[in-house]
């Protein structure tokens, strides 16, 4: 009898243990960070269909694409630790559901930077190795011109005299990743999600601190390092946290 | 020893309860053989359905119904229009091309206007109430069918939904992934130094070909105007399934896969070879139309693709290079 009662006992614990065991629960004292992409030129809102922008190199211009990758995202904590995540994020400025993304179990406290990479870090930006939808893979950069993915694809119309030309902001090749670094003071709250918005501003990517000029530097810049180099330098500070 | 029982049942009752796994099906238990669909390397992940798993039996029915006039009330089948040794397509005179049945099951958009983007199933659907008219009467009445859809869903009545469903299942198996190209890629064989240069053509800014047509699908399943025409009167593209004006005159990109078995080409079939076609990118491209894709009118693109006889003739190599024969000629695809 009494090895019953022990039997049963263990029996007991078990189940319990399991269950225990099995919660998906976050961590105790850690909270979520849900973010949102917006868009803005020069402030003005985001459509297609209208040449309603200007660039800093005088060009009027609108815009049909606006699609690329986030990884790495980095929160530092005020007490030096930094949250990391692995994940890599595809992003299209005309399909809402690619513009909002959340991060999970980080722990509570105050942070005061957010750093992530405009592109795919090097350890992911490997030819055919994303490939988990058809999103993906259409950004996929040949291999004849380095392999791995189309950080962007930032494409549209400008007007060259009246005359409309096309042009295609593409980046890629792990040279051009941009580690971009937003100051930025938020609170992760145990037991509880908190909402940032990024927002870019695509103008900046003709400007600040170089002016990027649709003729003189290249209406694509696939292929083109000094072209892409350029985008590079510009793309640091085309985010802003709200 | 009832208690011990007990105990052990309210065991496997906790264990069960955190479980997250999707509730128990409400579809009746059917002996299904459940099968995975052989995925070339390099291939993204296909979207395939909770409720339409791929199984033996209603991939069978799927197949028989394609290749089956029942389905019409005009003596048709899908595969009068779609033949496989022309990869799934052909040139039956139609004011509008055939779209091929290959790589299917990775689509989004479907139709050269994307009139229908609710996935392989919807489609179908489409293709049987509106498109063929299904009359269920008949194939009600055959005794054949109704076992096998019995089998196969659990139905005692016929209905457009389980049609559409095995046509979706005989869709996603239609898969070509072993062309040149692709022993190539899986570095089983070599190309020629013609089809090398042509692919460089394909995948640079030569040729900028692989913007549209990129990646393992050959197709970015998304909609472009490439300059075909300067103006749309009657059909306008995609404006006629949407309504907005930044439509017009856009196409769904066809995939290259088996291009070079096809009689026609573009949405009206106005080429009649791939050379046309290659000719039509490198000088015939409208570059005033409207709603143009913007990488048809790069400044560099001012006077065409300017290339030379020996480079169109390489791009046309490297074309070729898609054609699958294991696909046009797997037994699992014919006419059961
Ligand atoms: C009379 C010839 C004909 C027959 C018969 C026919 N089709 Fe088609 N099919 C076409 C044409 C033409 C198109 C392109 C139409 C369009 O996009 O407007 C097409 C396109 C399609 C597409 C879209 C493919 C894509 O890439 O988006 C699917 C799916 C399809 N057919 C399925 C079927 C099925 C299923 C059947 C049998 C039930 C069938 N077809 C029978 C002529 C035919
Ligand atoms: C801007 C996107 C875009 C680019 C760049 C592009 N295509 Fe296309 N392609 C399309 C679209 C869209 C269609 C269908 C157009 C239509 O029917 O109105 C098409 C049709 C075709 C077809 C006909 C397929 C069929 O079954 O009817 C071939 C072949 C083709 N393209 C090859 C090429 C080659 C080779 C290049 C590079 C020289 C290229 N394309 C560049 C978007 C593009």
């Amino acid at each position: 009898m009494y090895l019953m009662k022990k039997l049963t006992l263990i029996l007991i614990a078990i189940p319990l243990l399991t269950l225990w065991g099995c919660k998906k629960e976050p961590k105790k004292g850690n909270g979520n960070a849900s973010f949102k992409t917006t868009y803005n030129i020069d402030g003005a809102a985001l459509m297609t269909d209208t040449f309603a922008y200007l660039s800093e190199a005088g060009y009027e211009y609108k815009i049909t694409r606006v699609e690329y990758f986030l990884s790495g995202f980095r929160l530092k904590h005020e007490d030096g630790n930094i949250y990391m995540s692995e994940k890599v994020l595809y992003i299209n400025a005309f399909k809402p559901e690619t513009n909002t993304f959340t991060f999970k179990d980080i722990p509570s406290g105050k942070y005061t930077e957010i750093a992530f990479y405009f592109g795919i870090d090097s350890a992911h930006n490997i030819s055919r190795s994303l490939d988990a939808n058809i999103d993906m893979a259409n950004m996929s950069w040949p291999d004849q011109m380095g392999g791995g993915y189309h950080f962007m694809k930032f494409e549209g119309v400008f007007k060259n005299n009246d005359k409309e030309e096309g042009f295609a902001m593409h980046l890629g090749n792990n040279k051009n990743l941009i580690d971009i670094h937003l100051n930025h003071s938020f609170e992760i709250n145990i037991d509880n999600t908190s909402s940032l918005t990024l927002s870019m501003n695509l103008n900046e990517w003709f400007k600040n601190p170089e002016v990027y000029d649709f003729v003189t530097d290249g209406s694509y810049s696939m292929n083109k390092p000094p072209a892409m180099q350029k985008l590079k330098k510009n793309g640091a500070d085309i985010f802003q946290v709200k | 020893m009832k208690k011990f029982f007990i105990v052990i049942l309210f065991g496997f009752y906790l264990i069960g309860a955190c479980r997250k796994d999707p509730p128990p099906s409400t579809e009746p238990k059917l002996k299904q053989t459940p099968i995975t669909l052989d995925i070339p390397r390099f291939f993204p992940e296909m979207i395939i359905p909770k409720d339409n798993k791929m199984t033996k039996e209603r991939l069978a029915l799927g197949r028989k119904l394609y290749y089956d006039p029942i389905l019409s009330n005009n003596g048709r089948s899908c595969s009068s229009c779609h033949f496989q040794a022309e990869g799934f397509t052909s040139d039956p005179g139609l004011p509008t091309t055939v779209l091929p049945h290959v790589n299917l099951g990775w689509s989004k958009n479907f139709l050269w206007k994307g009139r229908n983007d609710q996935g392989l199933e919807n489609v179908m659907l489409y293709e049987v109430e509106e498109f063929f008219q299904t009359d269920l009467k008949k194939i009600n009445s055959d005794a054949t069918y109704k076992k096998d859809f019995k089998d196969a869903f659990g139905v005692d009545e016929i209905t457009s939904k389980e049609i559409a469903y095995s046509l979706a299942q005989f869709f996603r198996s239609l898969i070509s992934g072993n062309s040149r190209y692709d022993q190539y890629l899986r570095n089983e064989i070599s190309l020629t130094q013609e089809e090398m240069d042509g692919m460089e053509i394909f995948f640079t800014e030569t040729g900028d070909c692989f913007h549209c047509h990129g990646s393992m699908l050959f197709t970015d399943n998304d909609f472009h105007n490439t300059g075909l025409d300067s103006v749309f009167n009657t059909d306008k593209g995609r404006y006629d399934v949407t309504g907005k004006t930044s439509d017009i005159g856009l196409y769904k990109t066809p995939t290259l896969r088996n291009a070079s078995l096809r009689k026609r080409f573009m949405h009206d079939g106005r080429f009649t070879s791939l050379e046309q076609v290659i000719e039509f990118y490198n000088s015939g491209v409208h570059m005033n139309s409207p709603n143009i894709d913007p990488l048809m009118i790069l400044p560099q693109k001012e006077n065409g693709l300017m290339l030379s006889q020996e480079q169109k003739d390489n791009l046309l190599a490297f074309l070729k290079t898609l054609t699958d024969v294991s696909f046009t000629t797997n037994p699992n695809f014919s006419k059961p």
